[in-house]
């Protein structure tokens, strides 16, 4: 993929000058990355893919504001989480209920008398991780999965989200603290099973 | 030896801690620092990736066929909008006319201003070429920084910062111009690069959603857009400062 960022180039100014086969290459060169991208932070199929074809409009409005001081990848790349972050927001509104009660069921989760068999299957751990980072605010689940999955430093990060890189670290550490908060017994739990 | 925070912790999990080396050394010294680096470690390394859903390797043409059409429908829109062009440049054209015969009608009513303007001489033009276009980055990084410190969700009503930003642009085209005439190719470029993001707010709707407000934090940071023109605002200031001001000059010779 990182071979065709010179390609891009000449695709990016193509489509700029109105050929629709120019941008159709950028998006069949890059979407497959930025539906990765896009379920790793959305976490269901149906919004990746709204967000692959909402970062793709956005990117095409933008176009003539692309100035090549980045890679094009890079460039959508930030687009396609700012869609991802947005689509977060207006989930977040409509689902704020159903979020509470899956934060009431996950806390029941935690609490109820830990049976080794049930604690050391990590499918259990994996679903309750899923629930906390759905619990998350769009800014904190988007940093800590940048960082945590992606690899991007604080500084990049920030960058991507328009934020200040402290501000960037302090949104994973507040994520980690809630995975803490609501993992902490399980995880202990599980992990004494497995070395006991 | 200072104690170690959380923070700190998470940081050096992720290998960003800047004292990593000195952090190491005292996790592998301290029972308890190992304790509770372990208790994070155990969380963090049970966040495992989702299995992503496989896509087809078609999955890209499929993208673009649902896309098509869309763009399609955005073309013709900005068709339309192009026809209009020549209409819009005749009205700047207009302006500039309307401004320049304003100057003359000024410079007519009042005399002693109009022979102020004539003595400043290439001096003072270049000084107020400066320090006009100084005050003009100054205005428009006020309008960008507060609009990309806007972090509140939902939908605002930037009215007032769209007419701000549609008067910029329009200064900001003019003293380009007089940039680029007057040799300063990297204010001219700074100017051109500024005047994008511009022209994307003033021909922007008047109520936009927060996700407008990334985007425009994108693109200011894109070229680092904010940081040149404070840096350069900052030079010309100070170049425009340096130049001889005539008339104060002719007002200190008339003082002694």
């Amino acid at each position: 993929m990182r071979g065709m960022e010179g390609n891009d180039l000449e695709l990016v100014e193509q489509a700029r000058a109105g050929d629709s086969d120019a941008f159709r290459g950028l998006v069949e060169g890059h979407s497959q990355r930025i539906f990765r991208t896009a379920f790793r932070l959305t976490g269901s199929e149906q919004n990746a893919e709204d967000v692959v074809q909402e970062a793709f409009l956005r990117a095409y409005r933008k176009l003539h504001l692309f100035d090549g001081r980045s890679q094009f990848g890079t460039w959508l790349h930030r687009i396609a989480v700012n869609c991802a972050m947005d689509l977060m927001r207006k989930e977040g509104r409509r689902t704020q209920r159903e979020t509470i009660e899956e934060r009431t069921e996950l806390e029941a989760m935690v609490n109820r008398d830990p049976r080794p068999d049930r604690m050391a299957e990590s499918s259990e751990v994996g679903q309750a991780v899923q629930q906390v980072l759905l619990s998350l605010s769009p800014t904190e689940r988007t940093a800590f999965l940048l960082r945590h999955f992606e690899g991007h430093t604080s500084a990049e990060i920030g960058r991507i989200l328009g934020i200040r890189p402290g501000a960037s670290r302090n949104a994973v550490f507040r994520a980690v603290k809630k995975l803490r908060a609501a993992l902490g017994p399980m995880v202990e739990e599980s992990h004494e099973v497995s070395h006991g | 030896m200072k104690s170690v925070t959380d923070e700190q912790l998470i940081l050096y999990y992720y290998g960003e801690a800047s004292d990593a080396e000195e952090l190491g050394r005292q996790i592998e010294a301290s029972a308890e620092l190992q304790r509770r680096f372990e208790a994070l470690r155990g969380i963090l390394d049970s966040v495992e990736e989702p299995e992503i859903p496989e896509r087809h390797p078609s999955y890209g043409s499929a993208v673009w066929h649902r896309l098509a059409p869309q763009l399609e429908q955005r073309r013709s829109r900005l068709w339309d909008w192009e026809l209009l062009k020549p209409r819009r440049e005749w009205a700047l054209v207009a302006a500039t006319l309307l401004l320049v015969v304003g100057a003359f009608l000024a410079g007519r009513l009042w005399p002693r201003q109009q022979v102020e303007l004539a003595a400043v001489g290439y001096d003072g033009q270049e000084r107020i070429l400066l320090l006009t276009v100084a005050k003009h980055l100054e205005k428009s990084e006020m309008l960008l920084v507060e609009l990309a410190n806007t972090r509140d969700n939902g939908e605002f009503d930037i009215s007032a910062e769209r007419q701000l930003a549609g008067q910029l642009r329009s200064d900001s085209r003019l003293y380009r111009q007089a940039a680029k005439q007057s040799g300063q190719a990297d204010v001219a470029a700074l100017l051109e690069q500024l005047e994008r993001v511009l022209v994307e707010l003033a021909n922007g709707p008047e109520m936009i959603p927060s996700s407008d407000l990334g985007d425009l934090r994108v693109l200011l940071d894109e070229g680092d857009l904010l940081f040149k023109v404070r840096v350069v605002g900052s030079r010309l200031r100070e170049e425009g400062r340096g130049l001889k001001n005539p008339a104060s000059e002719e007002r200190s010779a008339l003082d002694v």
